[in-house]
């Protein structure tokens, strides 16, 4: 209900005014008077009037909830007791400096103020004060806006803000965001740590002056995909720091949207991995001397076991054909027999070296016993970890184009990754002196009875002469080679039911491909 | 008369061959499967060369040829391998040896280093 006061408050205008100047309600202006106290009564924020002198003449519902005392405790009060200090006692002073001077400095206008509560708890309001005349004296209109939730609000996304810059300040990685056009528009602590620019110093500046001078379109690709609303996710560059020096980084990129959903920018962080990269490089080298050694000793002791093997029998042919020939020109009249059973015996010799080169693809063959249920994609991804090692170093650009949904493959794991091992590490090899090195594994779905693997390189290519007897065990374009390898391969595609083939590359280079069997009635 | 060639080789084809193969420039050739059995050989006096293969089980060719130098045999050696080790490399100069050859050996290689080992046993083909 609106608090009486003592003198009724009526100020919604000067006829009004005139017609309420004096004397009991008239009649027919029941109604706005009826209006004027609902509204009064009703307004969510709180009302109250107060004379020159600051004693309060109305005073609403609203700033009963606002202050807690009732109408009856303040109306007829000096105002400053809703104020807690100092404007408690400065409020009296304020009146009567506008009372003598006009130097107004709230009335007219509306400002953050303070309130305080019955119970000596302050909150904050806003307050705006208009004045009027009433009744020939001049009165005050305050409108009493509580501002405790909007504070509170504010204070605490201040505070999620302030907690934001400090997560953002803290973190290891540098975070940093650009507009559209690479600008940079905020820049971390870790970002100086990591790149060596201050924020001073590279706010405002293009995000390229971080990209080494071969990296430079990488910024192209990158804003592309941002553009589109894409991300990056842990792409592994190199940036250059304020020095000069290049640092390994990964990156996370992903597209600043506006309120209405549209790429105005970019954020990105980047992890220093230059420590990972250098254990990496490190685990990479000892790898290396592993399969450098285990690829010699099994190499070479396979190849030396074999050709000591094969010399045998091949040392026996020489010195039987040898005698053969002496025979032949001998005068004794028994050679012609000796003749025939010397060269028996080269040709058992020759047939001993064939049975040693059999029993070679026998021991291959013989394994393919083990065939087991395999995801193709995943014997190719381990060939690579197996094979590549050392490409990795001969800056050799690894592609893979897996097919989506191949069908499981029946085969010797083992045999198929040695294969493939033995393929990439042919095709880097081939590219060690080439200008442009990439090696592209693909598996491709045949139709749901075989799967094709390719292995690509950018090389020299083989020459037609070597291609028509490629596959012939000690064929070879390698300089220390001993031309086995390929020998063996295509006795594993072969033990497979398939064919080791072998096309030029379009643009340089060669192709080696071959089908798996899928494997069968796989639902 | 035909000089003297033992022959150590445990391989029967290559063995034979070879012995057929001297035999039919005139030298005389007693041949050993084994090391073992060359050292079993008894009382016979040693050849005028030795042709010893240095991959052999139980007793490589170098290994006899180490045993008969620390004895104070001289019997100029050639020695056959099927696949070099060039860490022995020290060894086989150690135990004189005169040729080493690689199968499949060259006849031609093989003549000349047999005229060689029997020049150095003062005797000559």
């Amino acid at each position: 209900m609106l608090a009486r006061p003592r003198q009724p408050a009526r100020f919604i205008n000067d006829t009004k005014q005139q017609k309420h100047m004096h004397g009991p309600v008239a009649p027919d202006t029941q109604s706005d008077d009826t209006l004027f106290e609902t509204l009064i009564a009703t307004a969510v924020d709180g009302i109250m009037v107060i004379d020159e002198r600051g004693t309060v003449q109305v005073y609403n519902k609203a700033c009963e909830r606002l202050f807690q005392y009732s109408a009856a405790e303040v109306v007829g009060q000096n105002v400053n007791m809703l104020m807690p200090a100092p404007y408690r006692a400065e409020h009296d002073g304020y009146l009567d400096r506008y009372r003598t001077s006009g130097e107004a400095r709230i009335i007219g206008i509306g400002r953050e103020a303070r309130g305080q509560r019955k119970n000596g708890t302050e909150f904050p309001l806003y307050l705006s004060v208009g004045q009027g005349m009433l009744d020939g004296k001049r009165i005050f209109v305050g409108i009493v806006h509580d501002l405790t939730q909007i504070k509170a609000e504010t204070a605490a996304r201040e505070e999620q803000r302030g907690v934001m810059a400090s997560i953002i300040e803290a973190s290891n990685d540098a975070i940093i965001s650009k507009t559209l056009d690479g600008t940079v528009t905020s820049w971390n602590a870790a970002a100086t740590r990591i790149f060596g620019y201050t924020a001073q110093e590279i706010i405002g500046k293009p995000i390229a002056i971080l990209f080494p001078p071969d990296l430079v379109d990488e910024e192209a690709t990158i804003l592309a995909k941002l553009a589109n609303g894409e991300s990056i996710q842990h792409y592994e560059t190199v940036r250059r720091r304020k020095d000069g020096s290049h640092i390994d980084i990964s990156l996370t990129v992903s597209p600043l949207l506006d309120n209405s959903g549209k790429v105005v920018g970019a954020s990105k962080t980047a992890r220093d991995i230059t420590e990972r990269k250098t254990a990496e490089a490190r685990l990479q080298m000892l790898q290396n001397e592993l399969t450098h050694v285990a690829r010699l000793s099994e190499m070479g002791q396979f190849s030396a076991a074999l050709a000591h093997e094969l010399n045998q029998p091949l040392t026996a042919v020489l010195n039987y054909v040898n005698v053969a020939k002496r025979l032949l020109v001998s005068p004794n009249a028994d050679s012609p027999a000796k003749t025939y059973e010397t060269i028996a015996k080269a040709g058992q010799q020759a047939q001993r070296a064939a049975q040693i080169i059999r029993r070679m693809r026998d021991f291959v063959e013989k394994r393919d016993s083990k065939r087991t249920i395999e995801d193709v994609n995943k014997i190719a991804a381990d060939a690579i970890a197996l094979g590549l090692v050392g490409a990795k170093i001969a800056n050799i650009k690894m592609h893979t184009i897996f097919a989506s949904h191949a069908p499981a493959v029946l085969v010797d794991k083992v045999q198929i990754q040695q294969l493939l091992v033995n393929l990439l590490r042919n095709a880097a090899e081939a590219m060690a002196e080439s200008p442009k090195r990439e090696l592209t594994l693909s598996t491709n779905t045949i139709d749901d009875t075989a799967v094709e693997i390719s292995v690509a390189d950018t090389g020299p290519g083989i020459s037609d002469e070597v291609a028509k007897r490629l596959f012939e065990p000690f064929v070879t374009t390698k300089a220390g080679g001993m031309g086995i390898g390929l020998a063996i391969s295509q006795s594993i595609v072969e033990a497979h039911g398939g064919q080791l083939r072998m096309t030029p590359n379009r643009g340089g280079g060669t192709i080696f491909h071959f089908r798996l069997p899928a494997a069968p009635g796989m639902e | 008369m035909g000089l003297t060639i033992d022959l150590v080789d445990d391989d029967e084809a290559v063995r034979d061959s070879l012995r057929a193969l001297l035999e039919s420039y005139g030298y005389n050739v007693r041949d050993y499967a084994s090391a073992v059995l060359y050292l079993q050989r008894g009382t016979d006096p040693p050849g005028d060369c030795m042709i010893v293969d240095h991959h052999m089980p139980e007793m490589t060719g170098l290994e006899l040829l180490e045993s008969l130098r620390s004895h104070g045999g001289h019997i100029p050696a050639i020695m056959l391998t099927g696949r070099y080790d060039p860490s022995l490399d020290p060894r086989i100069a150690q135990a004189q040896v005169v040729a080493l050859l690689h199968k499949p050996v060259d006849d031609e290689q093989l003549f000349q280093a047999i005229e060689r080992a029997c020049d150095k046993n003062g005797r000559t083909a």
